[in-house]
């Protein structure tokens, strides 16, 4: 039999249309869906709550452009959260994009009252993935002379208690990346810092197996967790904005498997009896 | 002498590399972790000093497509280079043209950006429409798991019943996990057995050779 | 001095598994493999491809060869060479795009290559390999722009993906052509699952050797990864069933 070329699919793009009416209908016109506060988001509160002033926390933006509705506001809020409680920070990016991202938080926290070099320093991107950081948590100040800014790191009080990995309490990874998964937790365990992950919802399952583990402290899973976060901070954004929207589009999908079976079960299984 | 150099000389580099940091992996012997670590900030400037070797192959492709001017769409690679041309003054530069680079990486790039990416949004309900049917055991727990896991993921499934969140919990970390340590060991295996080829130059068909 | 014996003895038990298998078929052994659909049906979609006239558009992914994941690209890039020879017999095309300059460099020397092992290397071109993006979005939207001006008539994305994978399936779908993809990222592979024609899943993607040469090597290989796998499913389940007994000694030494 000749090979055909494909023919149009207009049911495709009914599809598309569903799809961005039932984004855009509760992003116009709240639902007020009630999100209530699950274990996972829980976890990660809970920990940095225990957080004080003698405790460093590593925060690392290992996301991209197109990630950053779901990652930047978990990045946000461990970051404001950690600052809250009298912890220090310090941010590295190990993503280009990222890079911008880990400044965005530097300054928003600068701007809540965080004292740049003392309470948070930002150092900024940190080429080769695991490689880049297998060096950086062996000898911080040989990977990093500067911060972003150019300012030695000897001239910033913050990094003169910060070496070396063990230097950190906690490592709190905001990624897209499955890879990060992989190797954050190989690279961490001589150290022993605790390791929270915030990932995408994509990335959520394959995160499973360190969190069940214990290898991975606690994790934030997408959007949905950022929103809880966000909640517990008493501080809503566009996480919690995005909710009803997030709940429209997953109600359409799971009408259309609905459809689709009764479609299947009522005309195509008919025409093959 | 040329052709063996060219043959064999990035199969032992490869190996000796190789061995030194796997071996610093598991042993501790300061001089081998100085060249180990050595090793690795090497990798960190090559993979750095391979983005400015893309700019340029992307520069030169582009170029001689408008000065050939023999496809329709010469006007794209116009657009292309004048694109990363702003951008690249405008993030070199950063301290000079600082809102500049706000604005474009945040108006331009990051919308642009999230846009592509919403389209998994769209894809993914086609997908879900055209592949998601109960034909059978395997199709049954495929609806299950999407299903259970999506509604648990937004907040309209705690509004339904709120044994969905604990539904959804229960598929990530059973059957879920099951699964991901099952690929998870097998992949590793795949992995160290590919890897242990190219080490030790048994696999060379992905640099040209036999 | 020796940080850990545990890791090392695994490690090195594992690679003499490896090598003692390899070696056993190179003196003449044989081990049975079973079928894998979606690479019995790469002749089938470089043939589909060149009854239409079309050209067969493939990627390793996004990915890196020198990160973690790089073993899949390097095993995309394998499978590449077995697709580009079997195209080149046919005097089909291969349009091929990359994310990064290593993997550049990788798939021209193996396409041109592979062209002249099949004895056509007039058919390569230095504009069917393009370079267009690390930044992942970028290479979506330009691999998918690409898949639809040449109207490829297959597609093969096998490698090391992330969140584009779909799309860029999706939009070859969309095109007519035949979808083969494969790989070993598990956030990827359901959703590559649930838009190709047939789908490489994880471990899969590093049987391609095996599977169209049938050298002792890859299949030596092949063979002592089936023996470690063995090994590992016998740990998980004694061990599983040695600690529902509050015996933890192998849980224990694997820990170390």
């Amino acid at each position: 039999m000749t090979a055909q070329p494909a023919k149009p699919q207009h049911w495709r793009r009914i599809i598309h249309l569903l799809v961005f009416l039932s984004m855009l209908i509760p992003l116009l016109r709240p639902l007020g869906i009630p999100i209530p506060i699950g274990e996972t988001s829980r976890a990660v509160y809970d920990y940095i709550q225990a957080l004080g002033p003698a405790d460093v926390l590593l925060v690392s933006s290992n996301f991209s452009v197109p990630q950053a509705p779901e990652c930047l506001p978990q990045m946000t809020c461990v970051t404001l959260h950690a600052l809250s409680r009298g912890a220090k920070i310090v941010v590295i990016a190990s993503s280009a994009d990222g890079a911008r991202y880990a400044t965005t938080v530097t300054e928003l926290a600068v701007d809540e009252g965080a004292r740049y070099g003392t309470d948070i320093v930002l150092l900024g991107f940190l080429p080769g993935e695991e490689a880049g950081v297998s060096a950086f948590l062996a000898d911080v100040h040989r990977t990093f002379a500067t911060d972003q800014e150019g300012t030695p790191l000897a001239n910033l009080p913050l990094m003169q208690t910060v070496h070396t990995g063990s230097d950190f309490k906690g490592v709190s990874v905001t990624t897209a990346s499955a890879n990060d998964m992989d190797f954050w937790p190989r690279q961490l365990q001589k150290y022993g810092a605790a390791l929270i992950m915030a990932s995408q919802a994509s990335s959520w399952p394959k995160l499973q197996p360190y969190l069940r583990s214990g290898q991975v402290t606690a994790g934030l899973n997408g959007q949905r967790d950022a929103a809880e976060y966000e909640l517990l901070l008493h501080r809503p954004a566009s996480s919690v904005a995005a909710m009803d929207a997030t709940s429209g589009a997953y109600l359409l999908i799971v009408a259309l498997v609905v459809a689709s079976n009764v479609a299947y079960f009522v005309f195509e299984r008919r025409k093959g009896r | 002498m040329k052709l063996t150099l060219e043959r064999n000389l990035p199969l032992v580099a490869a190996f000796l590399i190789g061995v030194i940091i796997v071996v610093a992996y598991f042993v501790d012997i300061p001089q081998l972790t100085r060249v180990s670590t050595e090793l690795r900030n090497w990798a960190v400037i090559i993979t750095a000093f391979t983005m400015g070797i893309g700019l340029v192959n992307l520069s030169s492709v582009h170029v001689k497509r408008i000065a050939a001017m023999n496809r329709k769409d010469w006007y794209n690679s116009v657009l292309l280079l004048a694109a990363m041309g702003t951008m690249f003054v405008a993030t070199y530069y950063q301290k000079s043209f600082e809102s500049l680079f706000k604005y474009l990486f945040d108006n331009v790039y990051g919308p642009l950006g999230t846009a592509m990416m919403s389209l998994v949004m769209f894809g993914m309900a086609v997908t879900c429409y055209r592949g998601f049917k109960l034909k059978n055991l395997d199709g049954f727990f495929i609806v299950f798991g999407a299903v259970a896991t999506m509604l648990g993921n937004a907040p309209v499934g705690a509004a339904i019943s709120k044994y969905i969140p604990a539904l959804s919990d229960w598929v990530y970390k059973i059957p879920n996990v099951a699964g991901q340590r099952g690929i998870l060991i097998s992949s590793a295996v795949g992995a160290l057995a590919v890897g242990l080829r190219v080490l030790v130059g048994l696999e060379r068909r992905h640099i040209g050779l036999d | 001095m020796i940080k850990s014996y545990v890791p090392i003895v695994l490690f090195l038990l594992s690679c003499g598994v490896i090598l003692g298998w390899v070696r056993r078929l190179s003196s003449g052994g044989t081990y049975p493999l079973r079928r894998i659909a979606a690479l019995d049906a790469v002749t089938e979609a470089i043939g589909r491809a060149t009854e239409l006239g079309r050209p067969v558009f493939f990627t390793a992914g996004i990915r890196d060869v020198a990160t973690s994941e790089g073993m899949q690209v390097v095993a995309g890039v394998e499978m590449l060479s077995y697709v580009a020879e079997k195209a080149a017999e046919y005097g089909t095309r291969v349009i091929a795009t990359v994310a990064n300059q290593n993997v550049f460099a990788m798939t021209a020397e193996v396409l041109q290559v592979a062209y002249k092992r099949a004895g056509h290397p007039e058919v390569y071109r230095e504009d069917d390999i393009r370079f267009l993006s690390p930044a992942q979005m970028a290479y979506a939207a330009g691999t998918i722009a690409i898949m639809r001006r040449e109207k490829i008539g297959a597609s093969f994305l096998v490698g090391g993906f992330a969140g584009e994978a779909m799309i860029m399936a999706d939009a070859a779908v969309e095109t007519g052509a035949i979808q083969i993809s494969g790989t070993a990222r598990m956030a990827q592979l359901p959703l590559l699952v649930a838009v190709s024609d047939y789908c490489l899943l994880g471990e899969e993607i590093f049987a391609t050797g095996a599977y169209f040469s049938g050298s002792p090597v890859s299949v030596g290989s092949l063979a002592g990864q089936d023996v470690l796998k063995l090994v590992a499913g016998a740990l998980v389940l004694g061990g599983s069933l040695l600690a529902t007994m509050n015996i933890t000694f192998v849980k224990d030494l694997l820990g170390k």
